[in-house]
């Protein structure tokens, strides 16, 4: 048994298994989630490498698993992130019947988790690019409702995550070329240039991010949540492993300042779309790229505790993102424009749902008392010391986005005149009220989690 | 050129994607993609191993396939371009042509690839590059990925001959079409209901 036969094998097969089983709802939400906990579970407390024991039986848990003269390599290093990924899963997955997507999401969500799982483990790097452009194919199917015509944001979706696969094979090969000769410092360049377009195509940055805010305006919310929450995360990951693993990138004078203000513009950038922005839609989309944004000057620091916090971003940004794809969901699922100046009042016909909306905002602004709280003070500290530029303007796009979120709050909350209802379903309460509640415990006991997640955080990746 | 009479499919390849820009017609810009991928398998042919050339080959022309069945069983008029359409297409893809002509020379140099597949490659690029950058239709711009991609593995595949990543590649155009397809099949079918 390996690692990567349970993490990226099992949840694919599952996945073809439950595409056939479509019409049992239950049966489908059931497997997708029980599988993707068990993972989480087994990434969490097993150690990889080592033997598993059920009673009597013995079983060596091997980190790797060979195709065709490459392999697939899952190790204690990628605890952290398996168990996130399934967990993430899990939540995404448990919500799919609240908000009303199709039966397709869960059979089709698990092939790309696990075709992503994929692209993480494979060695070299080189391949990744490709299985991250299945990836991209298999979702095309939650791209589209049945019948209905395709969006310019799906087909830009499409189009740009398709160029970056060229861009990174090409300069992965031109790398690979060179560590025979590592003083070609052209050809060395070349290659980082490359790459760092695939990446940037890849990631949606700047100038290659007008494609998210469409696309988030052109899907179900629920679906772009689970989307535009998966691949940067991925992305990044794959980005961080290959600095680490290339000595002469990372002690590169360029990287920092270089990765530093692509950061800060994509902020600062983002935010003042944010303010401007009136519909609720692509308000997402911009809240995918202020956090990559801020994910990518974590990366700049390129030092232990920002890698760290790094990892542990993910979490508060996942609930956040969530929390707000779902809480779009209901409120268009109700028949509502998402068009601000339609949703005056509605506070008082979704209180849940609006509350929800205005929270996750809040957090992704790093207000405090939230979970979005003690991982923007930490990065505005570590930024502080060693670039105060890029932290004042890193303060100022944080709060051009905390205005809009106050714009949006004062919006939902004017007098309504039918007064106070209840629109949400229980279920739908349920997950709302869970999502504050670990926003709330995140905000409030960061060390909490840091400490529990701490035998994850082993090895990882260094940028330094 | 290590053999001028190369120019041949070369020019044939130019002409075709000429064709591709220039007409409304499903099936004629399906058999212009189609003469594309055969005047580029005449170049690579005489380079790689002939069952390396041929899967790149039957991989697009299945691609083809794939992309003409969706779009036979809902057939689609496009919108009938003007003559100045037509003109400013014909003479945008030239310069790129020619750009990309003054450009091989170093690119065949420095990649140590053989010129012909170069220009090729770099012409099959600019064709996909163009049409993507032109292109609102489901199936002309799945057709524009699959050559950029096909462009992009003639360059690729003449250095890196490993079976793993030349499998997954012709996954990958597989996939593309198989997507395409099912795009164009869904919308269609919504269109009618």
């Amino acid at each position: 048994m390996s690692t990567p036969v349970l993490f990226i094998l099992l949840p694919f097969l599952l996945s073809v298994f439950l595409f056939f089983l479509q019409k049992r709802t239950r049966l489908v939400t059931t497997v997708g989630i029980v599988t993707c906990i068990v993972l989480m579970l087994f990434a969490f407390f097993q150690t990889f490498g080592a033997v598993w024991k059920i009673g009597p039986i013995s079983i060596e848990i091997k980190t790797d698993l060979a195709v065709m003269g490459r392999s697939f390599s899952l190790t204690n290093q990628d605890k952290f992130f398996l168990s996130f990924l399934y967990f993430a899963s899990a939540l995404w997955f448990a919500g799919a019947k609240s908000a009303g997507v199709t039966t397709r999401f869960i059979p089709f969500g698990m092939a790309v988790v696990s075709i992503l799982t994929a692209a993480l483990a494979v060695e070299p790097f080189l391949y990744s690019a490709i299985l991250v452009e299945i990836a991209v194919l298999a979702s095309v199917p939650l791209l589209v409702e049945p019948g209905q015509p395709v969006g310019n944001g799906v087909l830009r979706f499409l189009v740009y995550q398709s160029l970056a696969m060229p861009f990174i094979l090409f300069g992965g090969w031109l790398l690979g070329g060179i560590q025979a000769s590592p003083s070609d410092t052209a050809r060395l360049m070349q290659a980082v240039i490359f790459l760092g377009v695939g990446f940037a195509l890849w990631l949606a940055v700047v100038p290659f991010q007008s494609w998210v805010p469409k696309l988030s305006f052109d899907l179900h919310p629920y679906i772009s949540g689970f989307l535009l929450g998966l691949f940067p995360i991925v992305t990044m990951l794959i980005m961080v492993d290959f600095i680490s693993g290339l000595v002469w990138l990372r002690e590169s004078v360029y990287l920092q300042p270089s990765i530093g203000l692509v950061g800060a513009i994509m902020v600062v950038s983002t935010s003042v779309w944010a303010i401007i922005e009136r519909d609720l839609s692509r308000l997402f989309g911009y809240t995918v790229l202020l956090e990559t944004g801020l994910a990518l000057l974590l990366v700049s620091l390129q030092s232990d505790a920002g890698v760290s916090i790094l990892y542990l971003s993910f979490i508060p940004r996942m609930f956040a993102l969530s929390l707000m794809a779902l809480s779009l969901t209901i409120i268009k699922s109700s028949g509502i424009s998402l068009d601000i100046d339609n949703l005056a009042g509605i506070m008082r016909k979704f209180p849940f749902a609006s509350l929800a909306l205005v929270i996750s905002m809040l957090s992704v602004s790093g207000c405090p008392l939230l979970g979005g709280f003690p991982v923007r003070l930490s990065l505005l500290e570590l930024l502080a010391e060693g670039s105060p530029g890029i932290t004042v303007w890193v303060l100022i796009g944080m709060g051009a986005y905390l205005f809009s979120a106050m714009r949006l709050f004062l919006k939902i909350s004017k007098p309504f005149e039918g007064g106070w209802v209840r629109g949400e379903s229980n279920n739908q309460v349920f997950f709302i009220v869970t999502g504050v509640v670990v926003l709330l415990v995140f905000g409030l006991f960061p060390n909490l989690f840091a400490e529990i997640l701490k035998p994850l955080f082993v090895n990882l990746p260094i940028l330094r | 050129m290590d053999n001028w009479i190369n120019i041949i499919p070369i020019i044939v390849l130019a002409a075709a994607s000429v064709s591709i820009i220039l007409f409304d017609e499903w099936e004629r810009i399906l058999i212009g993609y189609a003469v594309a991928y055969l005047s580029a398998f005449t170049i690579i042919v005489q380079f790689w191993t002939f069952s390396f050339s041929l899967v790149k080959l039957i991989t697009g022309l299945m691609s083809l396939v794939i992309l003409g069945l969706s779009i036979f069983r809902y057939p689609v008029v496009f919108q009938t371009k003007t003559r100045s359409e037509r003109i400013f297409r014909i003479i945008t893809l030239l310069l790129i042509f020619t750009v990309l002509s003054f450009l091989v020379y170093r690119v065949s140099i420095y990649l140590s690839i053989p010129l012909e597949i170069v220009l090729a490659s770099l012409f099959l690029i600019g064709l996909g590059v163009f049409q993507l950058g032109i292109t609102h239709e489901l199936f002309k711009l799945f057709l524009a990925i699959l050559i950029l991609f096909f462009g992009f593995e003639l360059i690729f595949s003449s250095n890196e001959t490993s079976l793993l990543i030349n499998g997954l590649l012709a996954i990958v155009a597989l996939l593309v079409s198989l997507m395409g397809g099912f795009l164009i099949i869904n919308e269609r079918e919504g269109a009618e209901e």
